[in-house]
């Protein structure tokens, strides 16, 4: 049925490709840290942790959201942030078992992944496969 | 800040301790292609002949490159110029890593550092605040306690830092800019220059958004080049191996500089090889730049002797100088090197070709075989010994004993031990060689000879004669007429294939780009460079007047060491090269000469514009690249000056 971002951090290089293509794709600048996938660094071991959404098949964060601006999405169902609907309460960056949602504090908005409706732009400029789509179901 | 608007330019006074903001247009960095090129310009500008690289008047600049903090593939670079302490000349000393990044995400395209701070201090750049720190308890720190400590105490996890270690603080000519821990703007002693102002670190964290005139352009553009280096077989290669994977093919074709360049070739190349460091377990993770998908980096720790010993590296240029340099076959040792390079902000180019001097020096009997410790005790100058080897590194470092000795460079180390032992000293310009051969590379012979900040393949880096790959032999039929040109040993249109190395070299550092993707590979291309810029900026820039921008950078930069009184008598390469032939199985003749430098240099100044007497810009030649105020200037340096203080430090 859906679809799924799978990582494997042994592979990440750190290269932020990922965070960059992200960025530029959902808020049409370079802004690491608008990105809707998260790479945590550890520079002095060259180490490098990718986060993204494991799109839950209950998932937490559509339950937290008092207002229900988390929605499935009609091509893939993946799960969204409505903008327009988000009130910036943050619950379901508290309810997210696996730390994947972000906060833009400048629009007060979640940042979350959405699948660049089926076609995730992380995994296509992903250079050593840390980061793939698989399908699932 | 943005590829898209107006530079900023951040200037920082360390004597005054106050900042100011400068807006320069954005068809500057078409003009001076960014980075660099603006970066050469601030300095030309703003220091006058003569000047100290250790004084009040020296000027630093930090420039990552125009496209650096965007998605362009390997644009994560970042630029240091600044007036040599080693050669007293120009230099530029380029750096991966994340720093470069971090400083346009603060919202500044370049950082001007001048005047001497009263104590250490370091600076702290953010978008919210340039501060002035007291840097007393980081002074005394190596380079990786430095930045674990700086990001700790400022408590910010994700804070990028740039700094020095003790070398750089002792004035060690040897020293360089470290950043993100292992990245290192390593050649030429800025180090020092940045120790001379009390400056330990520059820290840098910012959340300004990058944008762009034409993002989807530039997105394809991008995505196009992201392609051709995950398809470009050599790319592959890197990613693979790191750099330290060149050594094994270096020394079959007998090219490996051995024992301070006295042979091309050893037996065991393998085990200070990237494919011993890759295949035997020494190889904990691959490391990327930012926006890097090649991930040429490696990090890698000792397997048995050394434990605990782990570090970014080694790079080519690390294993050559030391384990085919110093002759220290075991990758232990050569990790150790590196480590100890690393953390002490040492040049391990320079740093192990010092010490391949003083053990020819012992050898020759010119220096004695044991010297001092500075600590009461003695080690013995002897090829291969690893305790002497690490020994020296932390003696250098600290100018302790013999050390002192060393810590100026090769060229000092000759004046004050005297004798012959100039002869192998294996620099030229004050800056010692790196770990390449010329003797059956014509055009590297050339680059090097002609490289304004001294003999080595990071200004012109001409690999494509060669011939390694279906990239490099394309280039070499399309500036030549015929790929038969892709022969390292004749001269034939070599001036030809270095003048295009240089100018595409200046656009790359100029961009952010790294070299292993445009030069060593050619993955990226000037017209994919010129597509980028144009996308980014929004002002149409073609193949053709990206070249012509790198013309204006390169004489901008000659004209730097015109204006010290440099030129053609300085385009000289070290004395073993020009004298001593490279055995070698295959019955060449492998040695550079006065008539064929000559003739090359010759064919060159004319490509460039160049007097070919003088090997200095024509003043028509500057004023065609719309650089009046250059020739001017040289005129008058030209007029004052007095012809025996030529290029010293």
């Amino acid at each position: 049925m859906g679809h799924a971002l799978v990582t494997d951090p042994a592979r990440c290089t750190g290269c932020l490709q990922c965070e960059l293509a992200c960025s530029l794709k959902h808020e049409g600048v370079f802004a690491p840290w608008l990105a809707r996938v998260v790479v945590h660094r550890e520079p002095e071991t060259c180490r490098a942790f990718p986060n993204v959404c494991r799109h839950c098949d209950d998932p937490p964060c559509v339950r937290a959201c008092p207002v229900g601006a988390l929605k499935p999405s009609p091509a893939t169902g993946a799960v969204y942030v409505d903008v327009v609907e988000c009130i910036g309460c943050r619950e379901c960056l508290e309810a997210c078992p696996n730390g994947s949602i972000s906060f833009d504090p400048d629009k007060g908005v979640a940042l979350k992944c959405d699948l660049c409706n089926g076609e995730p732009a992380c995994a296509k400029v992903c250079p050593s496969e840390a980061i793939t789509m698989e399908r699932c179901g | 800040m943005s590829s898209g608007c107006d530079i900023i330019v951040l200037r920082v006074d360390l004597s005054q301790r106050c900042t100011s903001v400068e807006r320069l247009p954005l068809q500057d960095a078409v003009r001076f292609l960014g980075g660099r090129g603006l970066a050469s310009r601030i300095l030309f500008s703003e220091t006058g002949r003569g000047s100290d690289p250790l004084g009040d008047e020296a000027v630093l600049v930090f420039a990552p490159g125009h496209l650096t903090g965007t998605c362009a593939p390997t644009a994560g670079r970042t630029t240091v110029v600044g007036k040599s302490p080693a050669t007293g000349l120009f230099m530029k000393s380029s750096m991966g890593g994340h720093w470069g990044a971090g400083l346009k995400f603060a919202g500044y395209d370049i950082l001007v550092v001048r005047g001497t701070a009263s104590r250490p201090t370091y600076l702290l750049i953010t978008d919210t605040v340039v501060q002035f720190g007291d840097a007393s308890h980081y002074w005394g720190l190596d380079v990786r306690e430095t930045s674990r400590r700086m990001a700790k105490e400022l408590a910010m996890p994700d804070v990028d830092v740039a700094c020095i270690g003790p070398s750089g603080e002792n004035n060690v000519k040897l020293a360089g800019i470290m950043c993100t821990y292992y990245h290192a703007a390593a050649r030429g002693g800025l180090g020092a220059a940045l120790g001379a102002k009390n400056l330990k670190a520059i820290a840098v964290r910012g959340h300004t958004p990058m944008r762009l005139a034409d993002p989807a352009r530039f997105w394809d553009v991008s995505e196009q080049v992201r392609r051709r280096i995950v398809a470009t077989g050599r790319c592959k290669f890197y990613g693979k191996y790191g750099t330290a994977g060149v050594v094994v093919g270096t020394n079959e074709m007998e090219a490996l500089p051995v024992q301070n360049f006295r042979r091309g070739y050893m037996e065991n190349a393998y085990s200070i090889s990237g494919q011993c460091l890759t295949e035997k377990g020494y190889l904990v993770r691959r490391e990327s730049c930012f926006a890097c998908p090649i991930a040429c980096k490696r990090y890698s720790a000792a397997r048995e002797k050394h434990p605990g010993s782990e570090a970014g590296g080694p790079e080519y240029e690390t294993v050559a100088a030391f384990g085919a340099g110093c002759l220290l076959e075991d990758m232990d040792d050569n990790l150790r090197a590196n480590e100890l390079c690393n953390i002490l902000g040492l040049d391990s180019i320079s740093t192990a070709s010092v010490i391949q001097w003083a053990f020819e020096s012992a050898e020759r009997g010119v220096v004695p075989e044991y010297v001092d410790d500075g600590r009461g005790g003695r080690i013995r100058l002897a090829w291969g010994d690893a305790d002497a080897v690490l020994a020296l590194i932390e003696m250098i470092a600290y100018r302790r004993g013999f050390g002192d000795v060393l810590a100026d460079g090769v060229r000092a180390a000759a004046q004050k031990v005297g004798g012959d032992s100039w002869r192998w000293a294996v620099e030229a310009k004050g800056l010692e060689q790196s770990r390449v051969e010329t003797r059956m590379a014509k055009a590297y012979a050339l680059a090097f000879a002609t490289n304004p900040r001294g003999p080595d393949h990071l200004y012109g880096q001409p690999m494509a004669e060669f011939g390694f790959s279906p990239e490099a032999r394309d280039l070499v039929r399309r500036l030549t007429g015929d790929a038969k040109y892709a022969d390292p040993v004749i001269t034939d249109h070599k001036p030809k294939l270095v003048a295009w190395h240089e100018e595409c070299f200046a656009m790359t550092d100029s961009l952010g780009l790294c070299s292993r993707a445009t030069l060593s590979t050619y993955a990226i291309t000037p017209a994919m460079m010129a597509e980028m810029l144009s996308a980014a900026t929004g002002l149409e820039v073609t193949e053709d007047e990206m070249h012509q921008a790198a013309r204006r950078v390169i004489n901008l930069e000659r004209a730097f060491n015109a204006r010290e009184g440099a030129g053609r008598k300085d385009d000289r390469l070290p004395w073993r090269l020009m004298h001593e032939e490279l055995p070698n199985s295959r019955g060449i003749k492998a040695v550079n000469s006065e008539e064929e430098l000559g003739t090359m240099l010759d064919e060159y100044y004319d490509i460039r514009g160049w007097d070919r007497d003088k090997g200095i810009p024509k003043a028509s030649t500057l004023v065609s690249l719309g650089l009046g105020d250059v020739a001017s200037a040289l005129r008058t340096a030209t007029a004052a000056r007095e012809p025996s203080q030529a290029g010293k430090p």
